[in-house]
Order: C-alpha cells, then structure tokens, then sequence
C-alpha cells in the first residue's frame, strides 16, 4: 500500500505471526495512518486476535518488527508504550470489587504519580471519557454488576481516558444490542475525525465496517489484504473470503444473505 | 490493653494503663512482667498479624486466587524444614547436640535459612516461567515436598525431639528477647513500607495482566518484587514465632467483606490493622482468661477465624474475591 511516511502511526516490517507450534500469518507489511478508523475481518480463528496481541505487545513475533511513531515497539519502556497506545480486549475481566469510578481512573495510572493521585488534567480526561460513552450513571456501582454491554462501554471509557493516539479494539461490540453497536462505531468514528486517533479494531460486523471505516484489513490464507471497503468490495475480496456454500455477499447491501 | 493484662498473672487494665504512662505500680512484679512479657508480646502479635495478613493480600492479588495466603509458596515449609533438620536431623545423622540456652537462636536461623532456600528456589524457577499461576502450583509442590522429608525426619527421630517440633509448630509469641523483637519488627515494618509504591500496579493487576501491562505495568518486575517482600516476611515471622496458619489467608477476605472493596489503597491499611487486632484477639483467647493455662496460638488462630470468615461470607452474598 502507499504510504505517506510523515502520518503513519504504525508500521510492521515482515511480520510473522503465531506460536512456535504454527505460524498464523507471515511477511506482512502494514501500515495504519493518523486518525483512520480500520476494521480487522476475519473468519473465527483467522488470526485477528493474534494480530491484535501482537502488535500490542502481549505476544511475541515470530519474526520481523512492529514500529511504533518512530522506534520499535520493543524499544519502549513498559509505562511509556501505555501512553502509546490503549486496549480493549475480549477477554472478561477477572472477578473483583472494583468501582466503575475506580475502574476508569486506571485508564491515568500511566501519567499518575507513584500514590495514583490525579490531576486536574486526568480528571478532565476521565470527563470526556465518561460523557463520551455516556456512563457517567455507573460510576459509583461496582463493574461487575453492570450488564455486559455497560461492561463494554465502562471498558472503552477506560480507554479513551488513557488519551493515547492509538487505540486497539479486539471485538467491542460482541456483547451490545443493534443500537448500541452502531452507536459504539459512529463514536469511534468521531474520535477518529474530530480527535485524531487512529482507531484498529477486530471485528466480525462487516455491514458496518463497510459503511463506517476508512480501511478494512482482511486476514485471510496467512495474509493481510488492505485496502478501502469500496475497492474490496469492487475486487471481490470480501466476497471471495467469506463465500461459502451457504452464503454469499450482496455488495449492493453489503450484507451477507443464504444462497 | 486488654491483651496485656491477660495472662497467667491477672494484671488490672488500670495497672497496665498506669505502667504504659510511666507510673509506678503497685507490685514490683507487675512491672517485671509487664515490660518483659505482655508488652514484648503484644508487640509479636501486631507485628506477626499485620505482615501475615499483608503477605496473604499480596499473595492473593498476584495469583488472584482465593485461596492464596502466606504458606502457599512453601516458605513456611521452608522454614518447618529447616527446623526440623536442626532438632531432629541431629539425632537421625548423629552429630551435635543443641543446649536449651541457644536452642531459641538456632531455630530461628534454621527457620531462616529452610524458608530463604525456598524463597531462592521459587525466584530462579519463577525467572524461567512466564505463567503465574505455575509458581503458585510449584509453590504447592515445594511445600509438599518440604513437608514430605519433615515426615520422613519425623519417622526416625526421638519422641523429645518430635516434640519440641512440635512446640515450634504450634506457634508462640511470647518467647522472644528484646533484640529479636527489634530485628524482627524493623525487618517487618521495611517489607510493609516496600508496599506502599505497590499501591497503584497492585490494582492494575486486578484486571488481569494484559490488561495492567497496557497501563504501563512491568510484570515481571512487580511479580519478582512481590515474591521477594511476601518471602522476607513470611520467612522471617515464621522464623520467630513459627508457623501461625490461617491469619494470612483469611485477614484480607475480612477485609474485603467488611469495606467492601477490591482497592488496594483502602485494603492494605484496614488489612494492617485488622491483622494486628485479629492476632491480638486470638493470642487473649489463647491465654484462657481466668486459668492460668495457656493454649498454642496456632489452634486458637483457625478455630475462632474459620467461623468469622464463614459468617461473613453467609451475611454477604455478592462477595466477589
């Protein structure tokens, strides 16, 4: 893909990634610009997730490098990589007592000082965090009596307040109803034109994908196919990948419909 | 207070009141035992009782298990080895005996050294493991096998001798000497002020560790800290007054069911002092008010905190660990 060097955020230079046992997807070559909203397809066990941790840090490479701005992701010291990019993973959260207050507050503990005391500057972040996704209602209960789409908006929260000017996203909006799914993409949307932030998200929602994102990034047979939903869509990639002997895309709705 | 003036010898609360504000009290042995017992003990019990309690709290939050405390890293063990190589070992392989006077101090070097051979064990094995909960469960195997050879010890030695085992593992907090009680209090208080700057990656660690790496969490550095100050303390309190189960694991549950909170920045105070008032509770029921016997803190510790743990949890349903 060409690239202009001067707004790309991040950068893999032939990447492989997997596990020693096999390799999910080699050589690949992708760059996300500044302030793009990019959707990561794939059918289930594709590699999206592994993707996803291997650019954050989580897994290894198998081979290659990840760079980061302008320095290897491995180059970054552990508190200073927080404030490069946030998370927000699939996995549920471990039981615990917290607040929704608490909970969003952790979002700062990277800029906080060594008693987590915050500012006013992490105040007003956490802020535009809560009305942003609209959960300012939650703050004094406890995370883990909140319903699992209340747990996906909290944790989205928790990222945004991070201010970072990357965000990843490994499936947010798995567990919420049609309205708050498109909702959470019209919102992504807006930070990543009204605030700049670059925005990678794993996701099976390829109707809004299609409408809403800047990039789409299909793994698919150990690669990486990029490009603009318009040009996947006219190229047949989409179709191509998900077809099967029971659906098939319509690129007219881009929807998926039974044969 | 109380605490004090529980014992074989009654003293009045007013007379310990009294002694504590520097007056003189109305028998000169009053005073004897008070500075050199009750208060020497009373001191073990808050010291022994908040670094238990808080080793358990750390123990608890880096494996997040439940079920974690102090002794599950095998360091208790450890340290049971190390006695009991020293005061059964000596008869099984001949050698040298041991007189009463320095007996004390090398048990305490024996238990130091069994529970640093295990704390050392664990930090290189955790160095080449990146999966938390193993170290937990090599903890485990570290404390069966310790246990194992303790037994295998206990089998050929003499009945004295197993029974002065024994004594060290009932516990006691009374038997120490003022130096000790120093090393042992200022040892303690270091590893307790070290968990001050843990505050804040101890409650990343509550969301799990990918999720505390992307706030800026150095796991592996925090795993290895927290193995070091639980091991030092542990090591240590076991050393000196012997291995006093149950505090560990079921102070920071207390805690958490009676504030309410996951927060470490609320739970590591109230477990400080929570530890020190449940020990010093056990320790006054372990001086049968009213009899002059007294009966091991170690039997008094699970049997007055398994039922509070159990109550509380019954009272409160959503308790989430």
């Amino acid at each position: 893909m060409k690239s202009d060097k001067k707004n790309s955020i991040l950068t893999t230079q032939n990447l492989s990634i997997g596990y020693s046992s096999f390799e999910v997807a080699h050589d690949l070559n992708l760059t996300a610009q500044k302030g793009k909203l990019i959707s990561i397809i794939g059918k289930n066990g594709s590699g999206k997730s592994t993707l996803i941790r291997t650019l954050t840090r989580i897994q290894d490479p198998l081979k290659g490098s990840i760079i980061l701005g302008h320095k290897n992701i491995n180059h970054y010291k552990q508190n200073r990589l927080a404030r490069e990019f946030a998370l927000v993973l699939t996995e549920k959260l471990p039981e615990n007592l917290l607040t929704v207050s608490e909970l969003i507050a952790m979002g700062r503990q990277t800029y906080t000082n060594w008693l987590d005391k915050l500012t006013e500057t992490d105040k007003e972040k956490i802020d535009f965090a809560l009305e942003m996704m609209q959960v300012r209602p939650l703050l004094n209960k406890k995370f883990i009596e909140l319903s699992d789409g209340q747990q996906q908006r909290v944790l989205i929260a928790k990222a945004i307040a991070q201010d970072t000017p990357l965000i990843y996203l490994d499936e947010p909006t798995a567990h919420l109803d049609v309205h708050h799914r498109m909702e959470t993409f019209l919102l992504l949307k807006e930070l990543t034109q009204k605030y700049d932030k670059t925005i990678l998200m794993a996701t099976h929602e390829i109707g809004l994908s299609v409408q809403m994102a800047d990039e789409l990034w299909l793994v698919h047979n150990k690669a990486v196919l990029v490009g603009s939903p318009e040009q996947l869509i006219a190229d047949n990639s989409l179709a191509t990948i998900f077809n099967s002997d029971l659906i098939r895309f319509n690129p007219k709705t881009s929807t998926f419909e039974f044969r | 207070m109380l605490n004090i003036s529980l014992g074989s010898v009654r003293i009045p609360v007013s007379e310990v009141i009294d002694g504590l504000l520097g007056q003189d009290l109305s028998k000169e042995t009053w005073k004897h035992i008070l500075f050199n017992y009750r208060i020497p003990k009373s001191i073990t019990a808050i010291i022994a009782g908040t670094g238990l309690s808080l080793s358990g709290l750390l123990m608890q939050t880096l494996f997040r298990n439940p079920m974690a405390g102090p002794s599950v890293l095998g360091i208790t063990s450890g340290a049971g080895l190390g006695v009991a190589l020293l005061i059964m070992g000596a008869g099984v392989f001949g050698g040298f005996a041991i007189d009463g006077l320095n007996l004390n101090i090398s048990i305490i070097i024996a238990a130091t050294l069994g529970a640093f051979v295990v704390l050392l064990a664990i930090l290189f094995l955790s160095y080449r493991i990146k999966n938390t909960l193993s170290i937990l469960i090599i903890g485990l195997m570290l404390g069966a096998l310790t246990t194992s050879i303790v037994s295998i010890l206990a089998y050929f030695s003499k009945a004295e001798e197993l029974q002065q085992y024994m004594f060290w593992g009932f516990g006691s907090l009374g038997h120490l000497s003022k130096n000790e009680l120093l090393l042992l209090s200022s040892i303690v208080l270091v590893g307790m002020l070290s968990i001050v700057p843990l505050l804040k990656p101890l409650n990343s660690l509550l969301l799990g560790e990918n999720y505390a790496q992307n706030m800026g969490v150095n796991i592996k550095r925090l795993k290895n800290i927290v193995l070091i100050i639980t091991g030092i303390i542990t090591g240590i309190i076991t050393a000196f007054v012997g291995p006093i189960a149950f505090i560990g694991l079921a102070v920071p549950h207390i805690a958490r069911l009676v504030f309410n909170t996951s927060n470490h920045k609320i739970l590591v105070p109230s477990v400080v002092i929570l530890g020190a008032i449940v020990l010093l509770i056990c320790d006054s029921i372990a001086q049968l008010p009213l009899s002059e016997k007294v009966i091991p803190i170690n039997a008094v510790t699970s049997l007055f905190g398994a039922p509070l743990v159990i109550w509380l949890l019954i009272r409160n349903k959503n308790y989430r660990f």
